[in-house]
């Protein structure tokens, strides 16, 4: 009979881990991806700077300037917000992927009060009625899916992800429904745009900042500790349960995602009527799908995400900077990068989850491998002795 | 008129086999379990893999045999498809990532790199114009008989041999997955991969082999679009236009409920509605002369395919029939050891 | 040759820093039937799948005819001619019998395989339609396609996880038929099962574990099912559940007439009558699937009914929603097979599950005032209003009471003598027994007048069974009308007061427990005695929970 031979390499769950090693084991896997990214860049480069040289560009396109910093942080919080916004429904399980979409809708009726409101009516009325209007809009795209989801269990990924392109072409409707013989790019608006908090970038930067931080402490508390968000979180851990506990399923689908599409739409709302005064169809800037990875790499928790939303903008930013230094024509190489630092990323989770044992080492370290976090369920019920079986036996 | 309906009608077939190259991948994935959302970056590592196969081509012989310049862009296509689709396999087939997250970075990944690659390693020192001259004449080249037997020839003889190759892939695959071993043996792992482990099914490789095969057969896709649609000519926003299809792709799967033989039909009619306008236009000025269609309306007609799929996917879950489900372990990793 | 087909030395499994195996020796001697006993949770499951490949060993050797063997995956376990039936069958729901029988072997196309799984099934007795899809299949007819499968494979050491569990007695007599003649062919079987009849009828020799660890193994001619009992639990128990008189009260809820579909729009009850009283406990006995569920989740608000009434103290609670029906004091719980697919959130804390079916009614915390018999009028009066005043605070608040949660789970691990390292750790993460405490103790929090409890038992060891055995008999004391869906005939004989039994939907007739017997239990179970039909009310016939025509 033929042998098979012991498996070389045996893997098991494992749970529980600490959180700072956790930490440590992602910015490892980044690191990694971005040592490897310098490597291959800088001999690939018309202009190399040297292994460091790409640090230093990386770090000075992020903080170079003070309106870098400030632009940096801009995009940390617009992104953040469409993240949050994301993570309301994932965290019913419900794969909201249409957050580009979502955004576009929000710019679009941003766009279309300005355009027919501006300077007609009171600016603050103006405002009022452009945030309503994003708000709804944005809402509107995300609540359309959501109906079918919960009454007819339509996916809703795939829903989500045609909404995008419907949305795109809406907003390349109207543009060229104002502009004929334009461009796909719209001439700034100026009447009843909001008006900037400060002088320079800071002024520009700040709305965004404050609002998006204030929207992300809000969500935070929502998620955490209303009785809405006790409901979100039932239905993503099981909807049999949610039921039973005589909750409406489908009303809090209906609901969450009214508030997640309105989230999106408050982002457009501030991209068309703040930061960009303008409007065209990539406006989203692909910010539904990077606030997906913002949102799971966070570990759909807002204060983590913070910290993720500002690593993939300084990324973005400082490689940016590294194009131009070493002396490529396309920008695309910082998507390049950036997915790469998402694959190490996404990759290292798995040994944070899981253990790898290599064979033939398994018999000797039985002890020490138990995981030993304080709040390991495992640990209390030390496994029965077997002087206790043998009692138990007597 | 009716060389017109004719014509569009062999448009709407050489467009849709771009979708049927991106579909059929897409079905064999996630007919092993994974919804594979990096389709749209995976096609446009096809895209630029088969550039620089055709452009090895002409560094190497300013005029290369024909047959050689098609093997090598549909080879480097594949092999540039695969690479991509081999990561997001290792990601969610050996780390059990989520799959979601993953195809979206593979996506962002493959986008941003084709971009970046076409413009600094495929584009560079003028090869642009020679590239659109020779991939045309090549990758585009119908079939004899294609002038001569009227709108017989130009319906089904005038296309390249990219759009015979895909009706031929998507036929195999109906046919595997129909009437082999080998296909009974991947429906069961998307559907309850516990299950075909079970009985001895190696999970783990046919996950890979689908999603590797899966990746190879998109990736034709980008090339398709590239060197037969668009004849060679590489345009600066290539990238978001094929992740475009991409998704539309990722659609066309539901559309013809995980079977490739209504793939094939299905792609068409994408590829009918894709190319709508113009030809609507001209069909309309038959009936009247003056009329015109405004410009501004073409997002609207672009708007068509994606609203239709909804429709479809809306139309499929209210019917709920058991042979129009989606795999039923779809976007689950599978650990043996899970209790 | 070597006498034994399979030799276990040594062998460990460690989930975690749990040991499910510790230690195990185990021998299967060629052509023999060897049943392995032992409690659920004991570790029977895990030992087998590190024979048939699922999971690996930590430590130990496994010997396949006297060979030392690596089984890493089910392959090498077909491999070594080893093959195994699950206790939840592996099976492609959309395939039909023969493609899940063909499945993963190698050689080419599809077109033979139906005559060639006839074939199987006649040398042994099977009855089975090749053609027929898995999902139009019932419970016994999908174990024929596993045993087939396995057979077709050419299997040689056959393991057969806890079978009979879901077949009725005719059923079980059946497979047992199919398994002697498999013996006689020189198939070497091991059959799991905690039904000791079972043991005594089918098998050669007995293997028991314990707790994860081997205990012995007897020759069943050697032994009764009394010493196996207690090689199982390690002490003698008599199977003694105490039983406080009922006291018959009014009806509690009352059934008409009441049909429901299942979720495959067949009929799961049909036309059942019956009544609950306050202070006793209603049992109801069935195999697996007859409705059972269906019943629980019409009454619990959960499951449109087709047609009948739902009555709660004279009400009809038809159309109300679950939150209504349990505000009116009409509890469920229900263990289904995975645990924790019904009434718990798995991932979420102790405390967070505490307060599933409250915490629309909790927020701010503050307390209503008590009252107490010695206020004037006036003061009762005044306490009222604030009371609903309270009430509508805390109903209104937009926050969650964790606090009240968090007291609630202290005092229902206290009471139930759950373990589980805090109140904010993941039901997911305690074991099985812990959880089901949490969910029945949830239940009894709310001070139910009509408790419906499936399965509360369900893979618990003795003590655990005999704690969840107690507490229904204090809230039985205490007035409540118990529907106790059962698996095991003999605590139920024990426990209940009554027992209804359920054929596919069917009521079969409502029996007092002290007057029955396991056998008229069986019957009706298998839907070959009705008492329903026959006029002449044999004995033990419960009139006072059917609804007989004068009353309806």
């Amino acid at each position: 009979m033929k042998n098979t031979k012991e498996p070389f390499i045996h893997i098991t769950r494992r749970e529980g881990m600490p959180l700072w090693k956790g930490l440590l084991i992602r910015a490892a896997a980044v690191l990694i991806a971005l040592i490897l990214s310098d490597i291959v860049i800088s001999a690939a480069a018309p202009r190399s700077q040297g292994f460091f040289g790409f640090f230093g560009a990386l770090f000075s396109g992020a903080f170079g300037t003070e309106r870098r910093i400030w632009l940096l942080f801009q995009d940390t919080f617009l992104l953040l917000g469409v993240a949050v916004a994301l993570v309301v429904a994932f965290k019913m399980k419900f794969w909201n992927l249409g957050g580009n979409g979502q955004i576009l809708m929000g710019c679009l009726a941003c766009a279309i009060c300005l355009k027919y409101l501006g300077g007609k009516l009171p600016d603050p009325l103006v405002w009022l009625i452009m945030l309503v209007a994003s708000l709804a809009a944005g809402a509107l795209w995300a609540v359309i899916p959501a109906i079918f989801k919960a009454f007819f269990n339509t996916n809703e990924s795939l829903f989500t992800l045609m909404m995008n392109y419907i949305a795109m072409n809406l907003v390349a409707f109207f543009i060229s429904y104002w502009y004929p013989n334009g461009t796909a790019t719209m001439p700034p608006l100026t009447e009843g745009v909001l008006p900037p908090l400060g002088e320079g970038q800071m002024g520009k930067s700040l709305l965004p900042i404050l609002l998006f931080a204030v929207v992300t402490a809000a969500i935070y508390l929502y998620l955490r500790f209303s009785k809405h968000g006790y409901e979100v979180a039932l239905i993503g851990d099981s909807k049999n349960t949610a039921r039973y506990a005589g909750i409406n399923v489908k009303k809090v689908i209906i609901r969450t995602l009214i508030l997640s599409g309105a989230l999106c739409g408050l982002v457009g709302f501030v991209l068309t009527g703040s930061v960009n005064r303008m409007i065209h169809d990539t406006m989203d800037n692909n910010m539904g799908f990077t606030g997906i990875m913002v949102a799971w790499m966070g570990n759909l928790d807002p204060l983590i995400m913070a910290g993720v939303s500002f690593f993939i903008n300084f990324l973005t930013r400082g490689m940016a900077q590294v194009c131009t230094k070493f002396g490529f024509t396309s920008e695309a190489l910082s998507d390049t990068v950036v997915g790469l630092v998402y694959f190490f990323f996404i990759g290292c989770e798995f040994f944070i989850r899981y253990r790898v044992h290599f064979a033939g080492r398994q018999n000797k370290q039985r002890g020490e491998e138990t995981p030993t976090p304080p709040e390991d369920g495992e640990r209390k019920r030390a496994p029965l002795s077997k002087d206790a079986g043998e009692k138990e036996a007597n | 008129m009716f060389t017109t309906l004719i014509k569009f009608l062999t448009s709407a077939i050489d467009f849709g086999v771009i979708f049927l190259f991106g579909c059929a991948g897409e079905i064999l994935t996630e007919k092993s379990g994974h919804l594979n959302l990096g389709i749209p970056g995976i096609m446009c590592m096809g895209a630029a893999g088969g550039c620089l196969g055709v452009k090895l081509c002409y560094l190497a012989s300013p005029a290369p045999n024909a047959f050689l310049v098609v093997l090598m862009g549909i080879l480097f296509a594949m092999l540039f498809a695969a690479a991509l689709g081999a990561i997001y396999g290792f990601l969610t087939v050996s780390l059990r990532s989520n799959q979601n997250v993953s195809g979206l970075a593979c996506t962002i990944f493959g986008v941003g790199f084709t971009s970046f690659f076409l413009n600094n390693a495929v584009l560079t020192e003028g090869v642009v114009a020679q590239l659109s001259q020779a991939g045309n004449n090549f990758f585009d080249a119908p079939l004899p008989g294609a002038d001569s037997l009227g709108w017989f020839g130009s319906l089904f003889l005038d296309h390249g041999i990219l759009v015979y190759l895909a009706i031929v892939i998507a036929v195999i695959a109906a046919v595997v997955l129909r009437y082999t071993k080998a296909g009974l043996s991947l429906r069961a792992v998307g559907e309850s991969p516990a299950t075909a482990d079970a009985v001895g099914i190696n999970v783990t490789g046919y996950k890979y082999i689908a999603i590797l095969i899966g990746a190879a057969i998109a990736g034709l896709g980008g090339l398709c679009y590239v060197m037969d649609y668009m004849g060679g000519i590489v345009g600066s926003t290539v990238d978001q236009t094929i992740q475009g299809i991409g998704w539309l792709c990722i659609a066309l799967v539901i559309f013809a409920m995980w079977k490739p033989a209504f793939a094939i039909l299905g792609s068409i009619v994408f590829g009918a509605l894709y190319i709508l306008y113009p030809y609507l236009n001209s069909i309309l000025m038959i009936i009247d002369p003056d009329f015109n269609l405004p410009t501004m309306t073409i997002p609207l007609f672009d708007i068509i395919p994606y609203a239709v799929t909804i429709l479809v996917l809306i139309a499929t879950s209210i019917v709920g029939r058991r042979e129009t489900q989606p795999p039923a372990s779809l976007g689950l990793s599978y650990f043996r050891e899970d209790r | 040759m070597d006498e034994y087909a399979l030799q276990l030395q040594n062998i460990s499994k460690y989930f975690g820093s749990v040991a499910a195996n510790r230690n195990i020796d185990l021998t299967l001697r060629k052509g023999e039937i060897l049943s392995l006993l032992g409690e659920n949770g004991s570790g029977k499951t895990t030992l087998m799948n590190m024979i048939s490949g699922i999971y690996y060993p930590d430590n130990g050797r496994i010997f396949v005819n006297g060979e030392e063997a690596h089984i890493s995956s089910p392959q090498d376990a077909f491999r070594y001619k080893i093959g195994m039936v699950h206790q939840h069958f592996k099976l492609i729901d959309i395939f039909s019998a023969a493609q899940n029988i063909v499945l993963g072997t190698k050689g080419s196309g599809l077109a033979r395989i139906n005559e060639e799984v006839k074939a199987i099934a006649e040398k042994y007795g099977f009855e089975i339609d090749p053609k027929k899809k898995i999902y139009d299949m019932s419970v016994s007819e999908k174990q024929t396609v596993e045993i087939v499968k396995v057979l077709y494979r050419g299997a040689d050491i056959l393991i057969l996880d806890e079978p009979t569990a879901v077949l009725t007695p005719q059923e079980t007599e059946k497979l047992f038929l199919v398994m002697r003649a498999m013996k006689e062919d020189g198939k070497s079987i091991i059959i799991i099962t905690h039904k000791l009849n079972e043991v005594m009828a089918i098998s050669d020799r007995v293997a028991v574990l314990r707790k994860g660890e081997y205990i012995g193994c007897v020759d069943t001619a050697d032994t009764d099912p009394a010493s196996l009992t207690e090689m199982m639990v390690g002490e003698k128990i008599t199977l003694n559940i105490s039983r406080p008189e009922a006291h018959a009260e009014r009806p509690l809820l009352e059934i008409r007439d009441l049909t429901v579909n299942s979720d495959e729009g067949s009929h799961a009850i049909e036309k059942l009558n019956f009544f609950i009283r306050g202070g006793e406990i209603l049992g109801v006995a069935g195999i697996a699937g007859c409705g059972q569920r269906e019943l629980c989740e019409a009454i619990a608000g959960l499951r449109k009914i087709e047609s009948g009434g739902i009555y709660h103290e004279g009400e009809s609670i038809v159309g109300l929603s679950p939150r209504a029906i349990s505000a009116r004091g009409v509890a469920m719980s229900f263990i289904p097979e995975d645990r924790l697919g019904m009434g718990l959130a798995p991932s979420m804390s102790v405390t967070d599950n505490m307060m599933l079916k409250n915490y629309q009614d909790h927020g701010y915390g503050i307390k209503p005032l008590p009252l107490s018999d010695e206020d004037t009028p006036e003061e009762a009066k005044k306490k009222n209003a604030r009371n609903r005043f309270t009430e509508f605070l805390n109903r209104h608040c937009p926050f969650v009471d964790r606090k009240k949660a968090r007291a609630e789970a202290e005092r229902i691990i206290k009471e139930l003598d759950i373990v589980t390292p805090s109140t904010e750790t993941p039901v997911r993460r305690l074991s099985g027994g812990n959880v089901q405490k949490v969910l029945l103790g949830r239940e009894i929090l709310i001070e139910p007048n009509v408790l419906i409890t499936a399965y509360p038992v369900r893979g618990l060891d003795i003590n655990s069974s005999y704690l969840i055995y107690d507490i229904l008999n204090r809230q039985k004391e205490a007035g409540t009308g118990i529907l106790f869906i059962g698996e095991d005939l003999d605590v139920m004989l024990a426990l209940c007061d009554k027992i209804m039994v359920l054929c596919h939907g069917k009521m079969m007739g409502v029996v007092h427990a002290e007057k029955t017997t396991k056998e008229q239990l069986g019957l009706m179970m298998a839907g070959a005695l009705d008492l329903e039909e026959e006029k002449g009310k044999p004995m033990g016939v419960a009139k006072d929970t059917r609804i007989g025509e004068d009353q309806a």
